[in-house]
């Protein structure tokens, strides 16, 4: 039983599961470059681990590992698709050159993995507040909501961004 | 003052450098309170004096206020690379809801070719990137630069954004026909709507998105006549291949079982609009579609069977469609105006 050898080490899951692992890829986002390349990513992350010879499950291990890069690979694709549609609905605005755009995205990467889970409303209100550094009296005016709300739109995110960057536990698994 | 703080994900991927170790939770909502209260525009010099207090009264006070501050300088750092409007509106159409994002994809295109002819002659790799419109009645046939043939049904808006890695189109709403075209390049080809994307393989199919209605909520709809195509939705993340000769509907959290083909489903390609034994609120439905304005079925009516075939070319095809129900059915069609008419019963 392959799956229970005891020292299993990354070259042995890459030579016995990553053709099945690209196809099962494949299958997911319906073009082969992409999925060599997340396959790729799937084994540089196994290296990282070190309980590997632990792994009772390869295929279930190598998926959940897979699965996770999959859904940001998506995410990064609508933000994409969020920011093409952005620039063309803004035609007045400077946009950054084409070498910029790769830091761009990565740039909003990361701030919707912070403002993630946050209702549309609430996100709003804090990037009027962190980018346009706008005052709450003039969010209240541009969203329809009373400062109150606005100051509770605010607490929610600001509380939010900071777990997600700061994580309150420590990780350990 | 209600913030709670759960057990955390293990995914702080960005986690700037910082020992990262855990602040007492009551010391992060004072400073969160703080940092709220800094960027309200409103604080008072008593306030401040406050703060500064407060910030010196411990280690850990000024720990996690500066976290708070790298927080707000990753966003502020943002704006020297993209313009705030830019981000904003990026962040928000990624998470709003569906109806909304519709919508102000659609005022766009409204608004629209000025508007996408300046971006594109700005920026070099949108250079592929076009919008494409139909009128309500209308119908238009085009052929893409890789050779696929893309139809446009009655009141549809695409994009079209062709690069070096993939052939993409994006439905914002209505229906479309294609038929790939081998690419040299072998560049995959990609049909992306609100509900998730579409990958044909070697193929000719209809799809076609309807936002929610009365009829019920938004929800894309594929019809394959040849090949077979990946369909993938945007939330469930489930994926079915639909073969030649099935139909399928779908939405962002649900794929539907499919169905065996409706030749009635592609026949818009040829002009024609087919009915076969169908209710006639739900062939008045898809009249609709191809009419300025608001046409309904009485409810008494709605329950009609229909059969036939229709052309849609022409002046005013649905005039005269509705003049062809007069004469088959136990029908009136009340006009009240051009642009509000309504089948009843006789």
């Amino acid at each position: 039983m392959p799956d229970q050898a005891p020292f299993q080490t990354v070259e042995a899951l890459y030579s016995s599961h990553n053709g099945w692992l690209q196809r099962w890829l494949r299958h997911k986002l319906g073009n082969a470059f992409d999925a060599a390349d997340i396959a790729h990513d799937t084994f540089v992350r196994m290296l990282g681990k070190r309980e590997m010879q632990e792994i009772q499950e390869p295929r279930a291990y190598l998926v959940t590992i897979a699965g996770a890069l999959l859904k940001s690979h998506w995410r990064r694709q609508a933000l994409e698709q969020a920011w093409l549609e952005a620039v063309a609905a803004h035609p007045e605005v400077t946009t950054p050159s084409p070498e910029d755009r790769y830091l761009v995205l990565e740039t909003l990467e990361e701030i919707a993995r912070l403002l993630d889970g946050l209702p549309a409303q609430v996100r709003e209100a804090f990037l009027l507040s962190q980018l346009d550094g706008l005052t709450y009296p003039q969010i209240a005016q541009r969203l329809g909501l009373t400062v109150n709300v606005v100051q509770k739109a605010m607490t929610r995110a600001v509380a939010h961004c900071y777990q997600a960057l700061y994580p309150s536990v420590a990780c350990t698994a | 003052m209600g913030v709670t703080f759960n057990a955390p994900s293990c995914a702080p991927n960005m986690r700037p450098s910082d020992d990262g170790s855990s602040l007492a939770e009551a010391i992060v909502i004072e400073a969160v309170a703080w940092y709220v209260q800094m960027a309200s525009g409103l604080q008072t010099a008593e306030q401040h004096a406050d703060f500064t207090q407060w910030h010196g009264k411990h280690p850990d006070h000024a720990s996690a206020w500066r976290r708070l501050q790298t927080m707000g300088e990753l966003l502020q750092g943002s704006t020297d690379r993209i313009e705030p409007d830019l981000t904003r509106t990026t962040l928000m159409c990624v998470a709003a809801p569906a109806r909304r994002r519709a919508f102000k994809t659609l005022l766009w295109v409204g608004t629209g070719s000025a508007a996408g002819y300046l971006v594109q002659a700005q920026i070099p790799w949108r250079r592929q990137l076009a919008g494409q419109r139909t009128a309500t009645g209308e119908r238009r046939d085009l052929t893409l630069a890789d050779g696929t043939r893309l139809l446009l049904n009655t009141a549809t808006a695409v994009d079209v954004h062709f690069d070096a890695y993939e052939r993409r189109v994006v439905l914002r709403g209505g229906e479309i026909m294609i038929a790939t075209a081998s690419d040299a390049a072998r560049r995959p080809f990609v049909v992306v709507t609100e509900d998730g994307l579409l990958t044909p393989v070697g193929t000719r199919f209809t799809v076609r998105r309807d936002d929610s209605d009365d009829y019920g909520p938004g929800h894309t709809r594929l019809a394959v006549s040849e090949g077979a195509v990946l369909v993938r939705n945007r939330m469930a993340d489930e994926s079915v291949l639909v073969p030649a000769g099935r139909q399928v509907r779908f939405s962002g959290d649900r794929i539907e079982p499919s169905l065996p083909l409706q030749e009635a489903e592609l026949s818009w390609t040829d002009g024609t609009l087919i009915a076969d034994g169908m209710r006639l609120d739900d062939f008045i439905a898809e009249l609709d579609r191809y009419r300025s304005g608001r046409l309904r079925c009485a409810p008494e009516a709605g329950g009609l069977r229909i059969t036939g075939s229709w052309p849609l070319d022409g002046n005013d095809p649905t005039d005269r469609i509705l003049a062809s129900l007069e004469r088959r059915l136990p029908v009136a069609v009340v006009r009240r105006t051009r642009y509000w008419v309504t089948v009843v019963a006789r």
